[in-house]
């Protein structure tokens, strides 16, 4: 039996291993910098990895403890809070605390599995880089805060940790500071992102202030505004603001539409860093919080949160959910910006030539999959699809890492037939694009499917049927960039300068990596087939089913997987794999460029669709007018009105007057008085001019008055 | 029939030789009448202190006199050293001028 | 009783009349040598009011030492360095201009002092302390000088102060000879010159040229 603190104290020590190596490696660094020497990298390295490894020895310990603890039964569901003021005030104390739930184990063991594979890739990968130090430093330091984000019990908390996020994540993407394009991408990330933590923290205050209005004490915690939401404390009429708020700093966060342009310029950073981002950390950051807050977006059809986690109690079957009709809005929002990130996505990756660009945009599409299918109330799937993409996302990345270090370009077309070169990454890659294609029984399709399936499930989406079959259509762009992606750099002809570069075998640690990641997708992949097709214990409704156990412990649905349903999508799948191996299998590279329609949509879609140009002119020209309203106001009005006439000739005329002043009087008095006192010396030196006489008259002047003074008082 | 002298003629007459011997001391230029003057000052001190040994006599007898003797001694003393000092000044300044003697003196500077 | 009925208080007044005569001529004649003998017999006059006040052996002093032994070498001085100048200008606003503040300096000193003089020897304090209500004793004590009754008086007054002197004021004696021995020293230290034999006469070179051969 392991107590609630034990369990809480875990969690802490989950987020402190990380943070405690990170600063150590970042000290060493600072001295390294300063003593101009290097530890050896087998130190720092293993430091740094064994930091990831702690944290997810404890964060399993913390999975098998708590499922063995808090579900014991399956319609029971515990959680573990562990909650204390980190700033009391009367109004309501922000806390600092943990918070185990399905959702923040499962994803914390999730985090450090990845955070840890990728770590142990990147020890290889960077070896040879003068900031290693600092790598590894900075890289423990993100997963720490993506850690704390993650266990935070409210809202305060996940902000703090949501900015250090923010602020590793600069650090890691502008590691390569020295090349311009880095410094820049990462300033743009910053900024990108700057504008959704806005627009977070706007959501934290509303929130702060509607449950001061509404109860007399404020609180950001998840459970108490859960429990306040289920107990009709809250109105959840009055949360759809703050809700699209929160929206917002998930949109900056995890790239979706206007705001996608940072993630594909994030790839300047070194590949482990690309994987971690795009994987489990910083992008999912911003959808993990819409899970976090699912009561602010959904409620069941009664009424109820659909995060029901005061009672802990379910009864028997999850209740069929609806929209509410005020919430219709906000859901809308998020339905229909994943579909356009999605299909955006999907459009950029077709035309990107760069191997981490075209990963960077299927991301980007992928992110609104899964925003998609919170939006249209598929928590579940959302978080299944999270998972699944999490997990051969990462492993794509580390195998275009491995690509990229043994070619040393980024460019697809300079790849090509490396196929014999470095076979454990092209067996690996193929398992993660098979994934990432949705190719029937691989783990993508099963997470594909269930997001897609909550998108037709939901009536209430405008437009839904449209929604879908963009939805569809970008599984099919997913899997022709996918094919593409794969054909271009295993196969075909080498086109990589022969006499220069020499492609390399993968590094050990790195192959490790690969296969770890690869396995655990064929492991989900294996599982979840199996878990839905057979039913073990007759009925779907086991753990043996991902998705129902996922959708029973989030309290949500799931595990409704329609054979019928998936057909459509599968088939659009293969013809975009079929099409895609039709044009680059077969050497008709040339095929697409040749037609002018194909070259004018490419020009659109290699230009991002305008939308950072569009960022660019409503930042700029607003910003540029205010600026130059001002500037006008500045040079007409200020300079010329106030400073230059009033200012000015008043300064000028008060500097005459000082001057006037300070030779008149000022130093007038004191020559004045120089001179009287020299008058005065002259009149004294007289008495001193070493004459007897003179001195006697004066002491015996001084004695006659002295005894003056004595008669004087003595008579009077 | 007691005849008596009160003890305030003898003060009041000390006092105005003091001053008058003072007055002389601060005005005269020549050393050697400033030097008479101390000593007209001196008698006055001795006057008072023969009228102060009166008004106290009765009960002390004579003690007052012998700090009239000492004087009288060091009056002695002090004109012969006065004459020695006024020798010596002379040999080296031509006069006895006090006013015009000033060795000491420091330097003008301005 | 009034001044005018008491012989001795006219003679005290007399004298002072006499001594501040000689003080005021000490002070104003021109030539130094006249200021001596000036001062020769106003010391003179002070040994008068000695007397008056019973003390005939201060007035031998006075008379030996002082009007003597120190004005002869005050003359002394007067006649080796011999040099005479008008003490004060001629004419009074001169006077006046050139010693107005030695004069205001006299004159509040003065006026302060005896005022002084006369309020506390009047005070009822003072007189008792001063022992026996009678203040104003001089020239009336137990023992007259010059009483037709006890000749024997001043004698005795005499025998009491040399027995103070000699006895309680023992040290008083050699400490004056020492201060006089001291000064007799000085004084030739001061005075002695270094002769330079050029300045001497012919017959006084050829003194000290012998002298030294021998």
């Amino acid at each position: 039996m392991v107590s609630d603190i034990v369990l809480a104290n875990l969690a802490w020590a989950t987020i402190a291993i990380p943070f405690i190596t990170g600063i150590t490696l970042l000290l060493m660094s600072l001295f390294e910098i300063k003593g101009d020497k290097k530890y050896s990298e087998k130190f720092t390295g293993s430091l740094g990895v064994a930091g990831l490894a702690g944290s997810w020895i404890v964060s399993l310990v913390v999975l098998v403890q708590f499922f063995k603890e808090k579900v014991t039964h399956k319609s029971t569901i515990g959680h573990v809070n562990q909650e204390f003021d980190f700033l009391p005030s009367v109004s309501g104390s922000f806390k600092w605390g943990i918070l185990l739930d399905p959702l923040s184990v499962v994803f914390l063991v999730l985090l450090t599995t990845i955070a840890t594979v990728i770590h142990f890739y990147a020890s290889e990968y960077m070896t040879q880089d003068p900031a290693y130090t600092r790598f590894f430093g900075t890289m423990n330091f993100f997963t720490g805060s993506m850690l704390g984000f993650v266990l935070a019990s409210n809202l305060f908390m996940a902000f703090i940790f949501w900015e250090l996020l923010g602020f590793s994540s600069y650090l890691l993407i502008g590691f390569y500071w020295q090349k311009r394009s880095a410094a820049s991408a990462a300033k743009k990330a910053f900024l990108y992102n700057k504008i959704g933590d806005v627009s977070f923290l706007i959501g934290i205050a509303i929130i702060w202030n509607k449950t001061l209005e509404a109860t007399g004490s404020a609180t950001l915690s998840y459970l108490d505004l859960a429990e306040m939401m289920e107990h009709g404390d809250l109105r959840f009429n009055d949360f759809i603001v703050p809700a699209l708020l929160i929206f917002g700093g998930a949109i900056g966060k995890s790239a979706q539409f206007p705001l996608f342009g940072w993630l594909p310029e994030a790839m300047e950073g070194p590949t482990p860093v690309s994987a971690l981002l795009h994987s489990s950390t910083m992008v999912k950051a911003g959808l993990f919080l819409i899970a976090r807050n699912y009561y602010l977006f959904y409620v069941h059809a009664d009424g109820k949160p659909i995060i029901n986690l005061s009672d802990g109690k379910l009864s028997g079957v999850i209740a069929e959910f609806g929209l509410n009709s005020n919430s219709f809005n906000a859901a809308n929002a998020i339905v229909w910006i994943g579909v356009i990130t999605a299909l955006a996505g999907g459009l950029m990756a077709l035309t990107a030539t760069d191997i981490k660009k075209v990963l960077a945009f299927s991301t980007i599409s992928q992110l609104g999959y899964i925003a998609l299918a919170m939006g249209a109330g598929g928590l579940t799937a959302g978080m299944f699809h999270l998972i699944s993409h999490a997990t051969f996302k990462s492993l794509l990345f580390l195998c275009a890492g491995a690509v990229i270090h043994s070619v040393h370009s980024n460019e697809m077309t300079k790849m090509g037939g490396l196929k014999r070169y470095m076979p454990y990454t092209y067996w690996t890659m193929l398992i993660g694009l098979l994934g990432l294609s949705g190719v029937p029984l691989m783990n993508g399709f099963w997470s594909k499917d269930a997001v897609l399936l909550a998108l037709q499930n939901n009536d209430e989406i405008v437009l839904g049927e449209v929604a879908y079959l963009i939805a569809v259509l970008t599984a099919g762009l997913t899997a022709f960039y996918s094919t593409k992606l794969f054909l271009l750099v295993f196969h075909g002809e080498p086109r990589y300068d022969k006499d220069h570069v020499h492609p390399t075998k993968t590094g050990i640690r790195m192959r490790i990596s690969l296969v770890i990641l690869a396995s655990l997708v064929v492991i989900e992949s294996l599982w979840w087939t199996i878990g839905t097709i057979i039913d073990v214990d007759g009925s779907r409704n086991d753990y043996w089913n991902f998705e129902y156990a996922l959708g029973t412990l989030f309290h949500s649905h799931g595990g409704e997987f329609d054979p019928i349903a998936a057909i459509f999508p599968t088939v659009v799948g293969l013809i975009g794999i079929s099409f895609a191996y039709a044009v680059y299998g077969n050497k008709r590279l040339d095929w697409m460029r040749t037609r002018p329609l194909v070259i004018s949509a490419e020009k659109v879609i290699t230009n991002r669709f305008g939308v950072d140009q569009a960022i660019l002119w409503v930042a700029e020209g607003p910003v540029m007018g205010i600026g130059d309203f001002f500037q006008k106001i500045d040079v007409e009005v200020i300079d010329a009105f106030i400073i230059d006439s009033f200012i000015t000739n008043g300064s000028h005329r008060l500097a005459d007057m000082s001057d006037t002043f300070d030779n008149e009087w000022i130093d007038g008095t004191v020559d004045k008085t120089g001179i009287q006192i020299r008058q005065g010396g002259y009149l004294f030196r007289r008495i001193q001019r070493g004459q007897t006489s003179y001195y006697a008259r004066i002491m015996t002047g001084s004695l006659a008055t002295i005894l003056v003074v004595f008669t004087f008082v003595r008579f009077v | 029939m007691a005849f008596s002298i009160p003890v305030e003629y003898f003060l009041a007459l000390s006092a105005f030789m003091f001053c008058a011997g003072l007055f002389g001391v601060l005005t005269q230029r020549n050393a050697v009448r400033i030097l008479i003057s101390v000593e007209i000052m001196l008698n006055a001190t001795n006057i008072s202190i023969m009228a102060f040994n009166g008004l106290f006599g009765v009960a002390s007898d004579q003690e007052g006199w012998v700090f009239v003797f000492i004087i009288i001694g060091i009056a002695a003393a002090e004109a012969a050293i006065g004459l020695a000092i006024f020798l010596s000044v002379y040999r080296n300044f031509g006069e006895i001028t006090v006013s015009n003697i000033f060795s000491l003196r420091e330097e003008e500077t301005s | 009783m009034a001044f005018y009925e008491d012989p001795l208080q006219i003679t005290f007044i007399l004298t002072a009349i006499y001594i501040i005569i000689c003080m005021f001529m000490v002070i104003t004649v021109e030539k130094v040598m006249q200021s001596t003998y000036w001062l020769i017999m106003m010391l003179v006059g002070v040994a008068v009011t000695f007397l008056l006040a019973n003390s005939e052996i201060i007035f031998a002093f006075q008379i030996s030492i002082y009007a003597g032994g120190i004005a002869v070498l005050l003359l002394f001085a007067v006649l080796l360095t011999e040099h005479d100048d008008a003490p004060f200008p001629n004419t009074l606003s001169k006077f006046l201009r050139a010693t107005w503040m030695q004069l205001i300096i006299f004159l509040v000193l003065a006026v302060n002092m005896i005022v002084l003089i006369l309020d506390t020897v009047d005070k009822p304090d003072y007189l008792r302390e001063a022992g026996g209500g009678t203040p104003n004793v001089l020239g009336d004590s137990r023992i007259p000088v010059y009483g037709d009754e006890n000749v024997a008086g001043a004698f005795e007054i005499t025998e009491n102060y040399t027995l103070f002197l000699w006895d309680n004021f023992g040290p008083v004696i050699p400490f004056l000879g020492l201060l006089l021995l001291a000064a007799l020293l000085g004084s030739v230290k001061l005075a002695i010159r270094e002769w330079d034999i050029e300045e001497l006469s012919d017959e006084m070179k050829a003194q000290i040229l012998k002298s030294e051969a021998s």
